[in-house]
């Protein structure tokens, strides 16, 4: 990898649980101040990882709990530097418990912040029956709860840094994977609470080599337009999103930027001047190159 | 007196309190040893092991002064974290993340030995590693403010920055503020083990201090209009 580059990715949820909170009986995650819900990091780096997991990559954190130790014994790791042939420690970074070893763990040249809604959310309690009884006698079924998020668009902002891709080995190939397993792995989220999980942009900004800077913080350069209360918003085709600010700090920066590459819903309705726009024309109308991601 | 300012902000922050076990609750601003971090990422300083804290060296001669540019307003966040000691099958452990929400500093260093090139990054947004807030996934993101002359001035006067707590320090609180008192490390040798620790004040609200009685310098920079106290 030999480029700096910034990675957006929006995706919405529809009637589900994006990240349940485990000390709060498994409350979706709020900021009480703004209603928006939050996705944590990991979250979104298990669905990568599951994604990868599902292809046969060698993965070091593979969501079953299991001491370290038999982990390394089944990877075959036996110094840090074993480690490196797992490619979510080349993206992610990782700890690699040694024991007696103390210098044991890897900062990733990817990493993502906690992803917000970008805007506010409603939370519906539920209660069902559950399916089975709780003792073989029993004529009564017992009860199940659950919290679900009616409809929120959940943006994640990433950078993947290439000095520190040179310390862990990662590849442009490696990142091309990151990104393919973020939206296919998106839409493979097929458990019940994570159900009409639906990937919607995917934008990686990649800079000219050697070029040390990144705008930063590109999430915060989207905002939402809708007819209905956000609280109220149960669709993709009740938003738009308003790109204005996102495509002036790209402008400004295009001297530095190699290529955008990018991949979309046909659902997603994008606004430049209020008016709707292809992102991908618009950037090619600015001079920057565009790639499809397949 | 030369300083070089700058803000570094983000969505979230945590600067984990070095004396917590399992839960993770951050201290309301950047220690010294996470701004020498957060220098070290943009200029690109590595150490040889992660157990290395060599980069401070790097450091020893600047000083620091932090201003609050937000009001501290914190947000917990349970994690699940895969159990890894009794490996048993799915068992995951909570851990609760006490995070900061919108931090953003001003940070005020004085000349040291990278002066020039650290305002060279600084003022064309050149960060060699990806600069973050306290823990990797608080991505930080920051914006050149300048390089001013500051002049010492003498108490009493409003302070704009935290400040350190030496003897005799006097403050004077006003109706509305609200005073955290936080102790941390203010440096560590080679392998981590810190050497120095220190206490401070910080208004909660991010409004100026009045200090009535310091035993160290204060300065002023008049374009600012911000009177600064080192952290260190």
């Amino acid at each position: 990898m030999n480029n700096r580059s910034e990675i957006l990715f929006l995706y919405d949820v529809k009637w589900a649980n994006p990240n349940g909170d485990p000390l709060d009986e498994n409350k979706p995650r709020i900021d009480e101040e703004t209603e928006r819900c939050i996705v944590t990091d990991v979250r979104l780096k298990r669905t990568i990882r599951d994604e990868w997991l599902s292809w046969g990559e060698t993965i070091w954190v593979s969501g079953e709990a299991v001491s370290p130790d038999k982990r390394r014994e089944e990877l075959k790791i036996e110094k840090k530097e074993d480690a490196l042939k797992c490619l979510d420690v080349r993206l992610f970074g990782a700890v690699i418990p040694i024991s007696k070893q103390a210098d044991t763990s890897y900062t990733g040249p990817v990493q993502f912040r906690p992803g917000t809604s970008l805007h506010a959310v409603k939370v519906v309690f539920q209660q069902g029956t559950a399916a089975f009884t709780s003792q073989d006698q029993a004529q009564q079924r017992s009860f199940r709860e659950e919290y679900l998020i009616p409809y929120a668009l959940i943006a994640f902002y990433g950078v993947a840094n290439e000095t520190a891709a040179k310390i862990t080995n990662a590849t442009e190939e490696d990142l091309q994977k990151l990104l393919k397993a973020i939206w296919d792995g998106t839409k493979n989220l097929i458990t019940r609470s994570k159900m009409e999980h639906n990937p919607r942009l995917l934008m990686r900004v990649v800079y000219k080599e050697n070029v040390k800077y990144h705008i930063g913080e590109l999430d915060s350069y989207l905002e939402i337009q809708s007819s209905v209360d956000e609280k109220s918003i149960r669709d993709i085709s009740e938003i738009q999103l308003k790109i204005d600010k996102l495509l002036e700090k790209l402008d400004q920066s295009k001297d530095l930027i190699k290529r955008v590459e990018l991949k979309q819903s046909d659902r997603l309705t994008v606004l430049k001047n209020n008016a709707p726009v292809k992102i991908n024309e618009v950037l090619e109308r600015m001079n920057i190159e565009v790639v499809n991601l397949p | 007196m030369k300083v070089l300012v700058f803000d570094v902000f983000g969505k979230y922050a945590l600067f984990r309190r070095s004396y917590t076990t399992t839960s993770s609750t951050s201290y309301s601003f950047p220690p010294r040893t996470a701004i020498c971090g957060l220098l070290g990422a943009i200029l690109g300083i590595q150490n040889d092991t992660t157990e290395s804290s060599e980069h401070l060296r790097t450091f020893d001669d600047a000083h620091f002064a932090v201003k609050l540019l937000n009001p501290i307003k914190k947000i917990n966040i349970a994690t699940n974290y895969v159990e890894t000691k009794s490996g048993q099958k799915h068992a995951r452990i909570q851990i609760v993340l006490e995070l900061i929400k919108n931090p953003a500093y001003r940070i005020y260093v004085s000349e040291f030995g990278k002066y020039e090139e650290l305002q060279y990054c600084l003022k064309n947004k050149i960060s060699v590693f990806t600069p973050y807030l306290g823990q990797a996934q608080m991505i930080a993101n920051f914006s050149y403010v300048g390089s001013f002359d500051a002049e010492p001035v003498s108490t009493p006067l409003e302070v704009h920055t935290v400040i350190k707590v030496l003897d005799g320090t006097k403050i004077f609180p006003q109706k509305g503020q609200l005073f955290i008192k936080e102790r941390m490390t203010l440096n560590m040798d080679n392998e981590r083990t810190p050497t120095a620790f220190a206490s401070y004040w910080v208004e909660k609200n991010a409004t100026p201090i009045k200090l009535v009685h310091y035993v160290e310098q204060v300065y002023r920079i008049k374009e600012l209009g911000e009177n600064i106290c080192w952290i260190d």
